[in-house]
């Protein structure tokens, strides 16, 4: 059988797994040299490339607006996306399927798209600030997630426990956030973990409108990067994975990591 | 229900995709399709450019080896994953789950430790004498492949254990009670029964591969532009926004329609009865 | 608890698909009366219209004499027992049963001594700090039975309450819950698919098919007079033996075959009898409807024996209650008594 006890498939895997860890386990390694050029093996330990974090003021406010544009355009997702699954788990919408598709649209406009155009259309033509253009951008890549994960989630609850409810003497308006709202929890905690990631993870929506008023993290550092080649990349990186890790430790407290897996078809 | 409160509770998503997906998209479409030598002049002249089309060959040819390696490293790593214990696989897809939400730059910066000139590949390869001088692997399109898969896998991954857990194992048992070997099984049983989720998993690596920017900047450097690549050049380099507009188009088009294509042909293959009906 | 009483129900989708037509029935004050019918009937839809779930396309649904129609669901104040219990997974038993008093804003302590006394009616006391999951299915049905009895609802709602439970404690949960609805004089509805368990517990049955009312009687009446084949089969009448001639108002021709009838038959088309009220070689030496036969199978069944006789006019289930047991392929003389022969008219 196909099953654990195969030892081709587990060789073969545990190669694959090591693969996978393998490039971030250098990068920590990298980390900690102390020459002034990115190499293997590394001469000495030293703790300054971590210091030297401290003294890139883009690091600083990247950090800083990453963070910001990440949790604002997460939240919105989920409050702009949780009612419409609502909508459309709960209602006889004409065209429910259509309307699904179509607040998972965003995914398939490349992100470098959505940056590019949200870049011409709000910045240069409206001349709207660049924060809120961001926001919107990164908003557009969160929305998806919310639909999904927290759809797979309504459709597993039962609906008669909503019906109890109104039956008990709860309005509908009111079952929606004593009844509903507690039984999706998990799921509404999931998606707004993926988003916030994918969010402060994400270039190709910044690109265009990083530039001198706003900087985002993972663009300044790709703009780091490519000027210079010494470890302090790979110290920015490790505190990138350390706060990775501290974000998946929190889901699987607070809901359990396979939550954010979860698919709704 | 009444279907009048869920229109207002639509509403808002709706609205708000349409105005910030839509509308941007369409005020930058809009220019490219008229200019002053004709209709739709930009889009022939940009294809009959044979760099640019070197450019979409590169771009599809990257997008389907990633999906290709992808998926051939992904099946036999997710059926181990999803028959192990609980305890166990909740653990194994931590470590799928850490590369896959770690940051896009740190990922492709940790192929130049390895691919670069001076990287630990090439140093390892001269020090037990197989090449005499260091290989130009970075900044090359193998590079971008190289990158993009390493990107991608996860994905694959979580996609497939999930719908491998979705099998039904005595379906194997009872080919290997008539005979089968689990090479058979894997070819005749399991893989006909994935055929869904498999494509499900190409569908996002083929057209993440495709649209991804990070990967192809870094690990292609300024001579193998890609579609992604290409617009940024000429939008912030070159400063010719209409030209990155119709290659956004462009891009927009293939992407889309590749991903069309192929969840045609999943719901075509997938023979399993419909459960969601 | 009050009377209710549905006037001309009707309930189509989209104009078209008419799944309900002409319902109207009432229920006394304090009666429990089931709706019994197989899946897809339309009994369920009845019941979320008188819930106030869904709307009705036509008719009334009156409680006390007052159309209830306008009035949404959360302001009817009904109990409904729902098949997958839908208890709040969120919450302990105790939350669960004191969501409608606290909907009500009641006071802290009276629904505290409410909930308490409603949590020993229902022997759930020890349970109340408890979450629905970590409860048998038993033990959730109890919850969601008292949280639809703690408010003092009008009127309560069962829908399937029983069919997710196994055959043991069915039993034991449907003369619970008859228990208790007549020890609190309440007025219930009861949906069901299984005709033992509202005959055993109901007042009056109303048995459902395609949408409509086929019959709305006591048990006994409906057991001793379906009035359709629809219904004696549903009740457990197996044989039907076609009227080809009506001879008088109590003779009728099968066949060649003729049939004496207690009941009136003038307008049967059907006549039917129950497995076990066949007589296999009678020892009364009955002079009139006798059929012979052959048997080709049987079944035991426990306490008594069902075979399957091959005669002219077709199969007829005969069951049995004997110790010595009968083969395959011997050859009877089957008696139907006149008594136990009810004509049917449709």
């Amino acid at each position: 059988m196909l099953n654990r006890k195969n030892k081709t498939l587990a060789i073969i895997s545990i190669i694959i797994l090591i693969l996978l860890m393998f490039p971030l386990l250098l990068v920590i390694i990298t980390s900690f040299n102390n020459q002034d050029s990115i190499s293997l093996p590394i001469k000495g330990f030293t703790l300054s490339w971590y210091a030297n974090i401290f003294q890139q003021p883009d690091f600083i406010s990247g950090f800083e607006s990453s963070l910001f544009v990440a949790i604002i355009a997460s939240l919105s997702a989920l409050i702009i996306g949780i009612p419409a699954v609502y909508a459309l788990t709960r209602f006889n919408i004409v065209h429910k399927s259509w309307f699904q598709s179509f607040f998972l649209s965003p995914t398939l406009i490349p992100e470098i798209v959505i940056g590019f155009a949200l870049y011409q259309a709000a910045v240069i033509t409206l001349r709207l600030p660049v924060m809120p253009s961001l926001i919107i951008g990164h908003f557009l890549l969160c929305l998806p997630y919310v639909i999904r994960l927290v759809t797979a989630s309504m459709l597993l609850m039962d609906k008669n426990i909503e019906e109890a409810a109104w039956v008990c003497g709860c309005s509908p308006q009111k079952g929606f956030f004593l009844i509903v709202l507690p039984n999706i929890k998990a799921s509404i905690v999931a998606a707004f973990m993926m988003c916030f990631i994918n969010s402060f993870n994400n270039i190709p929506i910044s690109l265009f409108m990083n530039g001198p008023s706003i900087t985002m993290l993972p663009p300044a550092i790709l703009n780091y990067l490519q000027n210079n080649y010494d470890p302090t990349v790979s110290a920015i990186s490790v505190v990138l994975m350390i706060f990775t890790a501290l974000i998946m430790l929190l889901t699987e407290k607070l809901v359990g990591l396979n939550k954010l897996t979860d698919r709704s078809n | 229900m009444k279907t009048k409160s869920g229109f207002w509770l639509l509403f808002p998503a709706f609205i708000s995709v349409l105005i910030f997906a839509f509308f941007p998209l369409i005020q930058i479409a809009i220019p490219t399709f008229q200019d002053s030598k004709g209709f739709l002049h930009l889009y022939t002249k940009f294809l009959k450019n044979t760099y640019n089309l070197h450019v979409i060959s590169r771009t599809f040819k990257i997008a389907l080896l990633t999906m290709i390696i992808v998926l051939i490293l992904g099946i036999p790593i997710s059926l181990w994953i999803a028959r192990q214990k609980s305890k166990v696989r909740s653990i194994l897809t931590i470590i799928i789950l850490f590369p896959m939400l770690t940051n896009a730059v740190v990922r492709n910066f940790a192929w130049i430790i390895i691919l670069g000139h001076n990287g630990i590949l090439n140093k390892f390869l001269m020090s037990i004498h197989l090449i005499n001088s260091p290989l130009n692997i970075l900044y090359t399109d193998t590079a971008i492949i190289i990158g993009s898969a390493y990107l991608f896998l996860p994905i694959m991954i979580i996609s497939l254990v999930g719908s491998i857990s979705e099998l039904n194992i005595e379906a194997e048992e009872a080919a290997a009670v008539l005979g089968a070997n689990p090479w058979v099984n894997l070819i005749k049983i399991v893989i006909p029964q994935l055929v869904s989720g498999i494509l499900t998993g190409c569908i996002l690596v083929f057209a993440g591969a495709m649209t991804a920017y990070t990967t192809p900047q870094i690990l292609g450097g300024n001579k193998n532009l890609v579609m992604s690549t290409l617009i940024y050049q000429q939008a912030m380099t070159l400063g010719n926004w209409k030209n990155a507009s119709v290659i956004a188009i462009v891009l927009i088009i293939i992407s889309a329609l590749s991903m069309i294509l192929m969840r045609k042909a999943s719901r075509a293959l997938d023979r399993r009865p419909n459960i969601n009906a | 608890m009050a009377n209710l009483e549905v006037k001309d129900l009707a309930k189509s989708y989209n104009g078209k698909t008419k799944v309900l037509k002409d319902i109207s029935f009432s229920v006394k004050n304090g009666d429990l009366v089931s709706i019994l019918g197989p899946s897809g009937c339309g009994k369920t839809t009845t019941l979320r219209i008188i819930a106030g779930l869904i709307p009705a396309t036509d008719g009334q649904v009156l409680v006390d004499g007052e159309d209830v129609g306008k009035v949404p669901v959360y302001k009817r104040n009904f109990g409904m027992v729902f098949q997958s219990y839908a208890l709040f997974p969120h919450m302990t038993v105790f939350n669960n049963v004191a969501f409608g008093l606290k909907m009500k804003k009641m006071s802290k302590s009276d629904i505290q001594k409410r909930v308490d006394q409603i949590l020993k009616i229902t022997g759930l006391s020890k349970l109340a700090s408890r979450y629905p999951k970590e409860l048998s299915g038993g033990q959730q049905q109890r919850v969601s039975l008292a949280r639809a009895l703690v408010v003092n609802p009008q009127l309560l709602l069962m829908d399937e309450p029983l069919s997710n439970l196994d055959a043991k404690l069915r039993i034991k949960m449907r003369s619970e819950i008859r228990e208790l609805q007549q020890k609190l004089k309440m007025t219930v509805l009861f949906v069901t698919h299984d005709q033992r368990e509202c005959f055993a517990i109901s007042d009056k049955v109303l048995i459902m098919k395609d949408g409509k009312i086929d019959q709305y009687d006591t048990p006994e009446n409906i057991f001793h007079h379906p009035s359709s084949e629809y219904v004696a089969r549903f009740i457990g009448y197996d044989n039907f033996i076609n009227v080809d001639e009506i001879i008088n108002d109590r003779q009728i021709k099968s066949k060649d075959l003729v049939f004496l009838t207690d009941e009136n038959n003038i307008q049967a088309k059907v006549l039917t009898i129950r497995p076990e009220n066949i007589l296999i070689n009678s020892e009364e030496n009955p002079s009139n409807n006798l059929i012979d036969g052959t048997i080709t199978s049987l079944e035991y069944l426990g306490q008594s024996f069902k075979y399957k006789v091959n005669t002219s006019l077709g199969y007829l289930t005969v069951e049995e209650s004997r110790k010595s047991m009968r083969s395959s392929g011997d050859k009877v003389q089957l008696y139907l008594p006149s008594k136990h022969l009810h004509p049917l008219s449709r």
